[in-house]
This record gives C-alpha cells, structure tokens and sequence, in this order.
C-alpha cells in the first residue's frame, strides 16, 4: 500500500501527465486513471511500456493484468505512453469480415442477370448440382464462423485497431466475389458429380473437425485466465495448429470439389497467411514451455500442415 | 519480417555476390542508355533507339528477378512482396507491351520508359553495391536521393501511357487472356486487369514514392553540429 507518483510520457519525452496511484493498482487501473485525465485515450487504445534499458530497441509493454509493483515502479517512475489509434472489438471485425461473404457469394448464385449481364444462365433447378452444393457449403460455413466468434472463441487481446477491418473485409469480400463469380458463371464446366460429391462430404467431416478444434481451444483457459496452455486432444495430439488443418483441407476439398483455380488461389491465399500465424504460435509455445525450472516441455508435434509444415 | 541485421556487414561472401550482381546490372543498364543514344545519333527514329535499349533491357530485366530471391533469403533487407510486385509492373510493360506489342514501339514513351530506367538504375545499383563496399562517395548519395524526383514520375507516366495505348491491340489480338468455358474454370480478360492496373497504379506508384521522399529527408540531413560522424552514417544506412 504505497501511493506513488508516476510520470506518463510520450515517446518524444513530453509529459503527458502525472498520475497518483496505489503501487498495488493494476496497470489496467493505471490506464483507467489517465483515460479520466484524457477523454480521447479509452484504456484499449492506450500502450504503455517502459523505458528502453541498455540495448533495448524499445521498453517492456506494461500488462493489464500485472501490478505496477511488478514492473519496479516507483514514485518519479517513467512510463511511456503510445496512442494504438481507433480501436475495433475483435467479434465486431469477425462479424463484419464473415458476414459479407455469406451475403456476396449467394448473390452471383441467384442474381446471374447481374453478375454476367447478356449471358444466359440456366434457371435454379437445372444448375449443375455442384454449383448448388457449392453455394450451400459456403454459406454454411460463413454462418458456422458467426456462430462461433459469438458463442465459441474465447479472445487473446480485446481489440484492434480499426484500420485492419478495412483490410480484412477487403480480403474476404474480395474473394468471396472472386471465386463466387467463377463457380456460378453461366459458362461453369462441372466435373464428375460423384467426385464432387465426395470431396464435399469429406469437407464437411473438415468443417466439424474444425469445429471440434475450436472448442477444445476455447476450453483451453478458465475465465479470467491469461496463461499459454499446452493444447492437448483430438488432432492437437499431433499438430500445433490442428484448427488450421482442419480449414485448409476444408478449401482444398473445396477447389476439387468445385475445378475452380479462383477457389484454389483463395485457398493458397489462406494457407499462407495461417502457416505465418502457425509458426508463431508454435514458437512461442515451444519458447514458454522448454521443459526447465518445472515447466512442461512442449512436445514434438507438427506446425499446421502434415508432412509439410 | 525482415530480421535487424547489419547487412552491409554480412559474410564476404554474400557482399562479393551481391557487389557482383550490382555491377552487372549498373554497368547493363549503362550500356542501355548508351545503345540507345548511339541509334538516337544515327536518326530520330524511336523504334530503333527502342530495339537498341532493349536489346540490354530485357536481359537486365529478366536477372532483376533474383532480387524477390535476395529479399526472400534476408541478404537485402528489403520485402520479397514488394519486390515482387514492383519487377511485375516493369516485367509487364516491358515484355508484354512494348516487346509484345511492337506498333508500340513507334512512340515516344517506349524509348523514354528504357532512358528513364537507364538512367535511374545507372544510379541505384552502384549506390547500393558501394554502400556494400563501405566506398560509398557522397555525390553519389545525393544523386541517388535526388534524381528520381525527375526520373519517378517520368517513368511512372511512360509507363502509363504504354499500357493505355496498348489496350486496343489487347482487345483486338485477344493478347494474353484465357476465356471461359474451360475444364479449370477460369478467366482472366487482360485488358481488364490492366484497366484496374491503370487506376490503381498512381496509388501504389505514390506509396513508394513518398517513402523514397521520407529516405531522403532522412539521408541528406546531416546537421553540422555533429559533424562528420553523422555525415557518413547518412550513406551507410539502408
């Protein structure tokens, strides 16, 4: 219970005021504090680490969770404050960026007068059933996405900054406009029905394995719990990222399902942006859980995609 | 993504290969700029002084692809992406118009497109492989700071003007485009995507531009307070 007297600067050194809080308060509780002093800096947007030591390019980032006595605060302490801009819910950009391909995709479907004007496109029940399929699986799993950002992930960070909605809707709406205009053009060439068929009943099997994969992790932490897990189960037995598999064999299934290079291109597209988030968690995983000091060592398992990742 | 290393201080091995792969492409595009002023001497005809430059330019070109493969391996410290994206936009008017397309070649901007790179490049590359060299003079940083606020948006704008002229041959000649029905269920109308190109290309071309001008207020700034210290840092980072 000691009352200390924190000087907030700005990374210019300029100080942006001087807050009086208990050495026991929490950095959330800090944040809090300054948010009164400047309307404009909610808690979400503010960052705030320390000063950079001796060959540090930048100072330790100050944890919500952590009490400012932790961090060797005293009274006189520096503490640099840095603006995150516009900060955006993490289920609000989710529900945004899976909501539109569940509305664009359906369109080219069934509005083909507008998508491929002065083409003549075959009326709903002679469409080949793949495109049918096809239409029905993507909704499926967009809505399957929905469902789970509100009822099934459990979130890392609370927020980001509001720049990446506008480039992770342009991705997925993109792409969503990009391969729905291939698969329900009226000059399609289906392949063999019983091998469409196939892959898509084999995608489905994905998509409930992704499913599965999604719970397991959201069980992984109790409320209020922010430590890294070891996840363990099902397909995590074998594979870091065993969600990732899951989604990529989805679209992969997909592409062969569908004889469509835009849905390949997406899937390629996919694959490279989750094998860049895979390794990073399987690094930090296999960093935290080395096995010394009593700690679980992390054991050998492959990153996202068997046998090449 | 790309890791802090000191690249101009790498293995001798690296250096050497990437001091060699400068010269060869400073001292190629020299010779381009000379090819095509000699033919100029001979007469004003441009599609000459074209052939001339390309002669040298679509070599110096083609070899630019290893550096998406320098970025890639970390040797430059530069975005393989980016990389990528910028030899797909010269590799493009380049090969696919001027080459492609040689009613192209009677206007101006063809020639002046391989002058604009000539002389850009003539500039760029020892720059780069002198820094490597530690041997960097400092005229030279200057020009290289400073000679694409010309050479920029002249290249920029030739660039443009190629692809805009070129468009109806690609209607015409139905020139690298797939058409639908086929078995892979794919299309691709180039004449489309250059349009789209067409519009986005001042967007991207600015991006690169502005942080060139950011490079530059940063390089040329040596205060004089700090004297020699900061002057040669200003040539020795990148």
């Amino acid at each position: 219970m000691t009352l200390i007297s924190l000087d907030l600067q700005s990374r210019s050194g300029k100080t942006l005021a001087k807050l009086d809080v208990d050495s026991e308060d929490t950095v959330g509780q800090l944040k809090k504090k300054f948010h009164a002093v400047n309307k404009k800096y909610y808690p979400a947007r503010q960052r705030m680490t320390l000063p950079a030591k001796e060959g540090q390019k930048s100072g330790e980032v100050l944890k919500d969770s952590a009490k400012l006595s932790e961090y060797g605060l005293s009274s006189g302490s520096v503490v640099l404050f840095k603006d995150l801009g516009t900060q955006i819910d993490y289920s609000t950009v989710f529900f945004f960026e899976y909501f539109g391909p569940l509305v664009i995709y359906p369109l080219f479907f069934f509005l083909p007068q507008i998508f491929y004007p002065g083409q003549k496109a075959l009326p709903l029940d002679q469409r080949p059933l793949v495109q049918k399929i096809a239409v029905a699986y993507w909704m499926f799993h967009y809505a399957k996405r929905i469902f789970e950002t509100y009822f099934v992930h459990t979130f890392g960070h609370a927020t980001m900054p509001i720049k990446n909605l506008f480039k992770n809707c342009s991705y997925y709406y993109g792409f969503a406009a990009f391969v729905a205009y291939f698969v329900n053009h009226p000059a399609y060439t289906a392949p063999d029905e019983t091998l469409s068929l196939v892959c898509f009943a084999l995608a489905m099997v994905c998509q409930f394995s992704n499913f599965r994969c999604h719970t397991i992790l959201s069980n992984l932490r109790a409320p209020g719990e922010t430590a890294y897990k070891i996840p363990s189960g099902f397909l995590f037995n074998y594979i870091t990222c065993a969600n990732y598999t899951a989604e990529i064999w989805g679209w992969i299934l997909f592409t062969i399902g569908t004889h469509t290079i835009a849905a390949g291109l997406f899937t390629a597209a996919g694959a490279f942006q989750m094998a860049e988030w895979a390794r990073g968690k399987h690094k930090r995983l296999q960093k935290l859980f080395d096995g010394k000091d009593g700690r679980q060592k992390y054991p050998k398992r492959w990153v996202m995609f068997p046998p090449l990742l | 993504m790309t890791k802090h290393r000191d690249h101009n201080n790498a293995h001798p091995a690296i250096r050497g290969y990437l001091v060699l792969y400068n010269a060869v492409q400073g001292i190629g595009w020299s010779l381009c700029l000379a090819a095509c002023l000699s033919a100029a001497e001979k007469g004003p005809d441009r599609q000459s002084i074209f052939l001339a430059g390309s002669v040298y330019a679509r070599w110096l070109q083609f070899a630019a692809f290893a550096e998406i493969l320098h970025a890639g391996t970390g040797i430059v410290p530069s975005s393989p992406v980016t990389n990528f994206l910028q030899w797909l936009g010269r590799a493009n008017a380049l090969f696919m118009f001027a080459v492609g397309i040689p009613e192209l070649q009677h206007l101006s901007c063809a020639p002046l497109m391989l002058i604009v790179w000539s002389l850009g490049e003539m500039i760029r590359y020892p720059w780069y492989g002198l820094q490597l060299l530690h041997a960097c003079p400092a005229w030279l940083t200057w020009l290289r700071y400073n000679a694409f606020l010309l050479l920029y948006p002249t290249g920029v704008v030739s660039e443009m003007l190629l692809l805009w002229k070129g468009l109806p041959y690609l209607r015409s000649r139905d020139l690298y485009s797939i058409h639908m029905p086929n078995k892979y269920n794919f299309a691709w109308d180039y004449a489309i995507f250059i349009q789209i190109m067409l519009v986005l290309y001042p967007y991207l071309w600015w991006g690169n531009f502005s942080s060139l001008l950011r490079q530059r207020s940063k390089k040329l700034k040596a205060p004089v307070a700090a004297g020699g210290q900061r002057a040669a840092a200003a040539g020795k980072e990148d």
